[in-house]
């Protein structure tokens, strides 16, 4: 792999980084606790970077997808019930992404959002039949790269660096009810669901496989895994950060998912306007596309069909109408009327029940002498690893008593 | 685990007793005016394009519909929803301004300690 292709890697995964979760819970999580939150999204992307490249290494010298490594270690029961979860989880997330497209559409043309959504289906649709697998991945995750607008505009607004610095450092904020407390925790779980939504690895190792990766790849991968998950989650906390200075002072905690966009209006006008629009539909179509293959792949890989985007649509019949009638479901959801915010939630909710299940056997695996001979997790990795399970079974057991008790975020 | 399950209880009850129940609606009801006024702001100045402006006026007004529908019988918020959503939707935002203003007035009575 030369160079460019490295770039071109990096940039993609940059532009990729933020789906519709995390720009909702960004924005509203820096309008109601400031900069206080900067630390969980820090946290977690260090997450994604450890788990992210442990998927890719399993993919590359093992050669195994994640659900592989699923059924055959938590045996067929208990990796029907992680399949099910993820299955529910994934599609209800494919939906919020669909419904947000729409959402942008409509307020980049005023043309009516349900149009907007089939619409955006049928592009999504030709987009995976036409187009190979590294362009898919690549022209979504290049188009994303309008989302740079946030960070250039956070720059534009001048804010109080010294306290976005001090966000990085773990923190609750004094002078919470025990109410606001409550939140405070719901929102840090939220924003570890929507760093490290299972679908991200499912995506990136199959499409390891799907690249024929070997052990030569292992250096880009680690890299990807890093510098690109690292500087996307920069983006998101930019939009952070950029609701802490603009939105707190207003009273606004975006509810609508148009509303973001205003954080690169105010620095710089019309043109940040439609930059930002830009950059949320394309980085939010990417994540439907990736949220629709990564169940159609989990699907595929549980019960040993032939699959990948690398084969013509017609030789992985079962796969290819996996991911059709996976949209279509998706599409329908949207089609219901469903607030798109709420579709959001339950993503989030749904997705950190699911984490802990898709992680273990990754972890195993990855650590496995047989299997992955000299490249098995070395102590860092190990440490990460576990230390990182531990904290996403902890927030999988908080997050529903959360989401009870705030409400979905609110009370 | 008993121990547990009351504690769950008794937050639950907490969080939805009186008017606090309402206090969800209030806030998402809130922040869509503030951005409803917001937008109504920045296209008087003349910086969005036509089509945002006039669907995020549509959506924030649907949600302070939608929250008011949530609201509790005899909740002081009620008077307010139907203020805003008896203004126009290019309405000056000095108006919508004021209803957030009330709003979050009625939040912080609301808030637990």
């Amino acid at each position: 792999m030369n160079l460019l292709e490295l770039t071109l890697g990096i940039m993609t995964a940059v532009g990729g980084f933020v789906d519709i979760s995390e720009l909702v819970f960004a924005a509203q999580a820096g309008s109601s606790y400031g900069y206080a939150l900067i630390w969980v999204f820090a946290l977690s992307t260090i997450g994604i970077m450890v788990l992210g490249e442990m998927s890719g290494r399993v993919a590359a010298v093992a050669k195994q997808p994640v659900f592989n490594l699923i059924r055959h270690r938590l045996g067929l029961k208990l990796g029907l019930v992680t399949l099910i979860a993820s299955l529910i989880s994934n599609l209800i997330t494919c939906a919020a992404e669909i419904g947000g497209t729409a959402i942008i559409l409509h307020l980049l043309t005023g043309a009516p959002m349900m149009l907007m959504a089939v619409a955006m289906m049928a592009v999504l649709i030709g987009t995976i039949w036409i187009l190979p697998f590294k362009w898919i991945e690549r022209a979504y995750g290049l188009l994303g790269l309008f989302m740079i607008i946030f960070a250039v505009a956070l720059i534009k607004a001048d804010p109080p660096w010294a306290r976005i610095a001090g966000g990085f450092v773990p923190q609750i904020p004094s002078g919470l009810s025990s109410g606001e407390l409550i939140r405070f925790a719901y929102f840090g779980v939220a924003i570890i669901s929507a760093v490290m939504f299972p679908y991200e690895i499912y995506f990136y190792s199959s499409g390891g496989i799907e690249e024929e990766w070997g052990p030569k790849d292992l250096p880009i991968n680690r890299l990807t895994c890093i510098v690109g998950f690292g500087l996307g989650s920069l983006l998101a906390i930019s939009i952070l950060s950029s609701s802490a200075a603009l939105f707190a002072p207003l009273h606004v905690d975006p509810q609508l998912p148009g509303s973001a966009v205003l954080e690169a209006e105010l620095p710089m006008g019309r043109v940040g306007l439609l930059l930002a629009l830009l950059g949320v539909l394309f980085a939010v179509a990417g994540a439907a596309i990736e949220t629709c293959l990564a169940n159609a792949y989990s699907v595929a890989q549980f019960f040993g069909w032939e699959w990948g985007r690398h084969k013509k649509p017609w030789n992985t019949p079962r796969f290819t109408l996996t991911w059709i009638a996976l949209f279509l479901l998706a599409l329908a959801i949207v089609l219901t009327g469903v607030d798109v915010m709420k579709l959001v939630e339950f993503a989030v909710l749904f997705s950190v029940l699911v984490l802990p299940l898709t992680y273990l056997p990754l972890l195993l695996l990855a650590s496995d002498r047989h299997f992955m001979r000299e490249h098995r997790n070395g102590v860092l990795a190990n440490g990460l690893g576990w230390l990182y399970f531990a904290v996403i079974v902890a927030a999988a057991v908080a997050a529903v008593p959360l989401y009870l008790l705030t409400s979905g975020g609110q009370g | 685990m008993k121990a547990a399950i009351l504690l769950i209880l008794t937050c639950l009850g907490a969080c939805s007793s009186g008017g606090q129940a309402d206090l969800p609606a209030i806030k998402e009801m809130r922040s869509a005016a503030a951005e409803w006024a917001l937008v109504n702001r920045e296209a008087a100045r003349e910086r969005l394009t036509a089509p945002y402006a006039v669907g995020m006026r549509k959506l924030a007004r649907k949600e302070i519909s939608t929250q008011a529908r949530a609201l509790g019988p005899g909740s002081p918020a009620a008077p307010v929803a139907a203020a805003l959503l008896a203004l126009p939707a290019d309405t000056a935002p000095d108006p919508i301004a004021r209803q957030v203003a009330r709003l979050k007035q009625i939040e912080a009575a609301l808030e637990p300690a």
